[in-house]
């Protein structure tokens, strides 16, 4: 509505018949037409937003969020559009809107839940605000207040009972290595067991004793795990791909925790898609302790994606390096070709591997064989259920 | 604000009362305006009552549409209902009119009454009887046009050509008040340059006040056309919002009413002397067109003043006969005069239609002026359309009457929607809609979720040898409806042809 052309013609008349009353007619639309643009120019000013809610969750948890919008400037918004974008996976529908009026000083609170069933990076947000005028002689207005983000760690599940074997140094599980010795600290003998190594016997010591003596070291070499979770979706099944690459990474998640809470060191290598800095290729996280580290892979882990990247063997000697003789690595990766000849590399340079194929369209069983011949132990988890018989 | 809270139905007192009050305040600004004019036009006449009257009128009325709009009432109930306030207002304006005059007059009037039977159309009833039913239909038709923008199923290009429809019935309404306060205005003599004071009088008053509740007005046209495109969103609006809306509305607009007249009028606002010479030949020039003007309106308006003066003997006035007037009184009475009078307002408008339109043949008009053609124009359309459809139905109901034949209620769309009907596209859209009605009556409503498609399948088998006529009105329906497409005007005679053998097959039924 455009009073100007009224406004123009009443003043006009005015001036020339001289009447009051066309005067004031005049002074009423140019004062409406000022106040009204004055108004609009003031109104999305003093407009504050501001969210509160846990920016990190746990998969299944729900998080209310709580958006306020308050009013701080000096005039009245006669009506505000809120519209507050929300990720899919999160919120059906995938937004959030409302119809206000707030009078200055005034605050308003829109409140909703997010449904934490998807892991991932998500950002909560614009806030898009909309307000106009009394009779539209201005354009409505529109101020656009910026996403947060928000992170739903992956699903961790409790691994009570891996049931791996023995040889493998996985933390506290029964075993007769529990820790690795450094040779070149040497501690003491013991008396000789079967199953010693000969080239551990002291053969000194053992003339002197009258029996076989085994050279003891000081420990020396920490525990490391790497975790290398391949999310190339080439080298996905069609089918399997898009399970497949969230339970690898539910695996992947509920093995670093469970080594977190064991108190060993974990590593994460990443072969996928990081959305925040849009990074595709290897992302390694080195090896640490404790929650503050788990958290740290957890949230790598929530934001990952799969994408077409370069295949997992061209990369699993930079995963590995920096890692110590007797590390083991857990590889979480569909058959891909030369992997088993990839896997037995590692095996040689004196890793403990693990292999977990997830999924459910690969050929694992032939793939376990070929494993088994050369000592690697393989799992094959496509469902949550498979992973029962670890807990 | 609570938590996750929905929208919930809240009442739209704002729909139902207040803009009925806006609606009727501003029609009785513009009564009130007139009355005044033609107070001091007759010296002793008083017309406050028709100020009463077209304010109680108008708000009963809007109220009354509104309930009838939510209770769905057909075209035919709507039209009995209008015609029934008809009577009463007129039952209830004549006695109104003995109010100043005394009932003596009342009494003497009564028993004068069978003799002089065109007395009961005197002066006071004329005039009121103009003036309310002038302001009655322009009340009816904002309050249509309001009703469109708050209507959900109205698409947004027809709920913009309602808005702008809004806009030039506001505009025509200041250009009605404006018309007797400016003659009124003229009257006096005001100074160049002078000092002017204050003064708040009706005629500084009732412009402000009528421009006061048009702007209150259009902000509940905003706030109905916001409602509909949330409620179409599907958007919860907060509650208050519409209390809200009215009193920050309200708010605005009597402030910056009350700021204006705190300001200086008259010629004040000039003052630069540099320009004092170009504006005193300006004001000069104007000075004389208004006095022109005025000395053409009081010509037109004396033959009014010359009926209400011959209607109301001042003999009569003063002592009311006792005794039977003579039998001769009826002869002496002039019942042609108000034919005369009307047949001059005719032949006067005619006159000024023409001169209009000789010094706009070869202009491009635009702006204010092309607005005020186009409603000239809209209006002589619905009023044409108005006539033939009364000779239609005069035409009908004589047939129907020598066939004796059982009568039934006409489908025809009510004059009133003949007068809505002035674009092509919208007289086509009538016309379905009348068919619709039509075969409401003959028990085949077209159920809510039925398409226009859907529908004439349906109607299909109850109109043998007419499938393909039913079929092109529905598709015309539809263009007309959801395209763009503009209607040729032969186009549109065809169609009302199919339309009335579409009526006639179902009234067979």
């Amino acid at each position: 509505m455009n009073l100007l052309p009224l406004f123009i013609i009443i003043l006009v008349i005015a001036f020339l018949t001289g009447s009051d009353s066309l005067f004031y007619l005049a002074y009423v639309l140019g004062g409406i037409g000022l106040l009204t643009i004055v108004w609009m120019q003031q109104s999305l000013l003093g407009v504050q937003s501001r969210r509160r809610f846990s920016a990190r969750a746990f998969h299944g948890e729900e998080i209310t969020v709580e958006l306020d919008v308050a009013n701080r400037g000096r005039w009245p918004l006669l009506w505000l559009r809120l519209h507050e974008s929300i990720p899919l996976s999160l919120h059906v529908p995938n937004f959030e809107h409302r119809v206000v009026s707030l009078a200055p000083g005034e605050k308003t609170t829109l409140h909703y839940q997010l449904n934490c069933q998807r892991r991932g990076y998500y950002r909560l947000g614009p806030l898009k605000l909309e307000t106009g005028d009394l009779l539209q002689l201005t354009p409505d207005k529109q101020v656009v207040f910026g996403a947060e983000p928000f992170i739903v760690y992956p699903r961790v599940v409790p691994l009570r009972k891996l049931g791996l074997p023995s040889q493998l140094p996985f933390g506290d599980l029964p075993s007769r290595q529990r820790i690795f010795e450094d040779p070149s600290r040497f501690f003491g003998v013991r008396d000789y067991v079967p199953g010693d190594s000969v080239r551990q016997i002291n053969w000194k010591s053992s003339a002197r004793a009258g029996q076989l003596q085994v050279k003891r070291f000081q420990p020396a070499i920490a525990l490391h795990t790497v975790i290398l979770l391949n999310l190339n979706d080439e080298a996905y099944s069609l089918r399997g791909r898009a399970a497949g690459g969230e339970m690898g990474i539910i695996v992947a998640a509920s093995i670093a925790a469970h080594l977190i809470e064991r108190r060993q060191q974990v590593g994460l290598a990443l072969l996928g898609c990081d959305p925040v800095t849009e990074y595709t290729g290897l992302q390694v996280i080195s090896p640490a302790h404790g929650r503050d580290h788990l958290m740290r892979m957890l949230e790598a882990l929530a934001r990952v994606e799969m994408a077409p990247t370069v295949p997992l063997t061209s990369v699993l000697p930079q995963a590995n390096a920096g890692l110590g003789w007797g590390s083991t690595a857990v590889v979480i990766s569909p058959a891909s070709p030369h992997l088993v000849d990839s896997l037995l590399q590692m095996r040689r340079q004196g890793f403990h591997v693990m292999f977990i194929a997830t999924d459910s369209q690969t050929p694992f069983r032939r793939l376990q064989g070929e494993l088994e011949q050369i000592g690697i132990p393989a799992y094959w988890v496509t469902h949550e259920r498979e992973m029962d018989v670890w807990r | 604000m609570n938590p996750n809270e929905k929208a919930t139905p809240e009442l739209d007192w704002a729909a139902l009362l207040f803009r009925p009050l806006l609606i009727s305040g501003m029609t009785t600004c513009i009564a009130a305006g007139w009355v005044m004019l033609i107070e001091a036009a007759l010296g002793d006449w008083r017309g406050g009552y028709i100020i009463v009257l077209v304010a109680m009128v108008t708000l009963e009325t809007l109220i009354v549409e509104r309930q009838m709009r939510i209770h769905g009432w057909f075209y035919s109930d709507r039209l009995r209902v209008r015609l029934t306030e008809i009577g009463v207002m007129l039952v209830v304006l004549k006695p109104a009119t003995y109010l100043h005059r005394g009932w003596g007059v009342l009494a003497s009037d009564i028993r004068m009454l069978p003799y002089q039977p065109m007395s009961f159309f005197d002066g006071d009833f004329i005039i009121g009887v103009t003036v309310i039913v002038a302001l009655w239909l322009l009340a009816l038709n904002m309050a249509g046009l309001l009703a469109e923008l708050e209507s959900l199923g109205a698409l947004p290009l027809d709920r913009e050509t309602a808005r702008n429809e809004l806009k030039s019935r506001f505009v025509l309404g200041t250009f009605i008040l404006l018309l007797p306060l400016g003659v009124q205005g003229l009257g006096r003599a005001w100074p160049l340059l002078g000092i002017h004071i204050v003064q708040v009088d009706g005629l500084t008053l009732l412009p402000l006040l009528y421009f006061g509740l048009g702007l209150a007005l259009f902000g509940q046209a905003r706030l109905a056309l916001l409602q509909t495109s949330w409620a179409a969103d599907g958007i919860p609006v907060a509650p208050g919002l519409a209390r809200r809306w009215a009193t920050w509305g309200l708010i605005l607009i009597g402030s910056v009413i009350v700021v204006a007249l705190l300001m200086p009028a008259g010629n004040t606002m000039i003052g630069l002397y540099a320009f004092t010479w170009l504006l005193w030949l300006v004001t000069t020039i104007g000075q004389t067109l208004a006095f022109v003007l005025i000395f053409l309106f009081m010509l037109l308006l004396s033959p009014c003043m010359l009926l209400f003066r011959l209607q109301q003997p001042e003999a009569l006035r003063q002592q009311p006969p006792l005794i039977q007037p003579p039998p001769s009184l009826p002869g002496e009475a002039r019942p042609l005069l108000p034919i005369q009078i009307a047949a001059f307002w005719v032949v006067v408008a005619i006159a000024i239609y023409f001169i209009l339109r000789a010094y706009w043949h070869d202009r491009q008009m635009s702006g204010i002026w092309k607005t005020l053609a186009e409603v000239s124009r809209e209006w002589w359309r619905g009023l044409l359309a108005w006539l033939r459809g009364w000779r239609g139905r005069v035409q009908i109901r004589w047939g129907q009457r020598a066939e004796k034949k059982p009568v039934q209620v006409a489908a025809t769309p009510s004059w009133w929607q003949r007068w809505q009907a002035r674009t092509p596209q919208e007289r086509v859209r009538r016309f379905y809609l009348a068919l619709l009605d039509r075969a409401a009556q003959a028990g085949l409503a077209r159920r809510p979720d039925q398409t226009p498609y859907e529908y004439a399948d349906r109607l299909k088998p109850h109109l043998s040898e007419e499938e393909d006529a039913l079929s092109t009105l529905t598709q015309a329906f539809v263009e007309a409806r959801y395209s763009r497409r503009a209607f040729e005007p032969k186009e549109v005679s065809l169609l009302q042809r199919v339309w009335q053998r579409l009526r006639s097959k179902l009234r067979k039924r």
